[in-house]
């Protein structure tokens, strides 16, 4: 019997909002890649050209991709510098455990997957209006988006972010347990990627990447990415468990 | 070595992101830079993005097109109905042309000779094809419609940039003249990938498919008073 009752739930409440305000750093770093990666759009995604008999014709494509891609890598990044020791530490100011702590990293990831998300989706009207104003075309043309078409994008930014997220939280778990794997990681990553392209008939990131990528159903894919998410944070748990306690 | 050389662009952006996102963390950690700086900062951001929006909804519409850019079936349609009237037209049957192809130009010759001869003047004018129907009513006119097939570029529609035809009569001789060669530049704006995996006009992330459409066909529907001779390059004479 003790005085006070600690509620599981209300603890991890507690540390999302105390995660909320000291990791804020990460959205500082959100903002500059997001900065970058319109600068870098300005090269535009494409450019083709024909004609037609009576219509010669040049387009040049521009997407919003590369700010998507660069904030999907920054949320990767971001989840493995929440693994390492001085944050998980920052989690024993609560009386915690390891799941509360793991639960309110994940809740935290989540909802910073969800503000990543409408900020990729703003920041595209940002680097629009400036393409508008530096790019001297002939004639300009947006895309039309039902209200459908702006939820589920939204949505599936987010979830593509929050899906890398917890990828990066799943690596970053097995590099604190053991240093290793921060140097067989990325060498088994980059050494399948250069081993698939030498057969001449790439695989493994196809194979991955269509799971997700040619899924035409929005609750299909939030099954799908919300269930690979749901493995990575068992895994990430089942890591932290056989790790040696923080003394 | 050349495989390397592929990677290294991905290698050199990863680093940067890494580096930065690192950077700007553990800056903020180590509170080299006040809280407070930092969410006026977040704060800032989110303010530029939000009049970014508000901008590119209420100025951009007004230099740039709002466009629907067509699915493959939808043009794969609009083309079938094309190929359909003009199977008809060759078979003798003009069909109505609402909806099916875009008028250009028109004309209107006032003439009272028997006999008309059509000559093509210039190099490409042979591309367009000349359909004649002989109408019974009206007065001595000669009335002459361009009409054009739809041209997709990557699910645009770029019809309206086409050129219209020329058409001159002097005498009896009704001289055509290709349309001149129409040129378009043009910024597109594509919705991202997560936006267009749902939309329907891929089939999911990965379909190469960029769907376009080839040269929509140009042709000019005659209408020439009953009892005129038409001589030269028509493709089809009909009496109504």
């Amino acid at each position: 019997m003790y005085l006070t009752e600690v509620k599981e739930w209300d603890i991890v409440k507690k540390q999302f909002r105390y995660k909320l305000k000291s990791y804020f750093g990460v959205f500082n770093s959100m903002m500059a890649i997001q900065l970058l990666a319109i600068l870098f759009s300005f090269n535009g995604t494409g450019m083709s050209g024909g004609s037609s008999g009576t219509l010669d014709y040049e387009v040049h494509y521009f997407t919003n991709d590369i700010i998507q891609v660069f904030t999907m890598i920054w949320a990767f990044i971001s989840a493995i510098i929440i693994t390492t020791k001085a944050y998980r530490y920052d989690d024993y100011a609560f009386v915690t455990n390891r799941k509360v702590s793991h639960y309110s990293n994940f809740l935290f990831l989540f909802s910073a997957s969800m503000f990543a998300g409408v900020t990729v989706y703003l920041s595209t009207h940002l680097f629009k209006v400036l393409t508008h104003m530096l790019v001297d075309q002939s004639s300009i043309m947006v895309d039309s988006m039902t209200i459908t078409e702006f939820m589920t994008g939204t949505g599936a930014s987010a979830m593509y972010i929050f899906l890398f997220a917890t990828a990066g939280y799943f690596v970053g778990m097995l590099t604190q347990f053991n240093k290793i794997f921060s140097i067989l990681l990325p060498v088994v990553f980059i050494g399948a990627l250069i081993l698939d392209g030498l057969t001449g008939n790439p695989t493994l990131l196809i194979n991955a990447a269509t799971f997700f990528g040619s899924e035409t159903s929005f609750i299909f894919f939030l099954i799908k990415v919300l269930g690979v998410s749901f493995i990575f944070l068992l895994g990430s748990m089942g890591i932290s468990n056989q790790m040696e306690v923080s003394k | 070595m050349n495989m390397l050389m592929m990677f290294l662009p991905i290698l050199i952006i990863l680093l940067l992101i890494a580096g930065m996102g690192t950077l700007m963390v553990r800056a903020s950690r180590r509170r080299r830079v006040s809280p407070k700086k930092w969410r006026r900062m977040i704060i800032g951001y989110i303010i530029i993005l939000l009049l970014a929006a508000i901008l590119s909804y209420s100025v951009l519409p007004e230099n740039a097109e709002v466009v629907k850019t067509l699915s493959s079936n939808e043009m794969k349609q609009i083309e079938s109905e094309q190929m359909k009237w003009m199977e008809a037209a060759h078979s003798g049957k003009l069909k109505d042309l609402e909806g099916v192809y875009t008028s250009k130009k028109s004309w209107s010759f006032p003439y009272d000779d028997s006999k008309l001869d059509i000559t093509y003047l210039g190099e490409g004018a042979a591309y367009v094809m000349i359909f004649v129907e002989e109408i019974s009513k009206g007065d001595d006119v000669i009335e002459a419609v361009h009409y054009t097939g739809n041209v997709f570029i990557d699910g645009l529609d770029m019809t309206e940039k086409k050129s219209s035809a020329q058409l001159e009569l002097k005498g009896n001789i009704l001289s055509l003249k290709a349309p001149d060669l129409a040129s378009v530049n043009i910024t597109k704006f594509s919705n991202g990938f997560p936006f267009q995996q749902f939309s329907g006009k891929k089939n999911g992330l990965f379909s190469s498919e960029r769907p376009s459409m080839g040269a929509g066909r140009d042709f000019i529907l005659l209408k020439v008073p009953e009892g005129v001779e038409v001589n030269g390059h028509t493709n089809y004479v009909r009496a109504e």
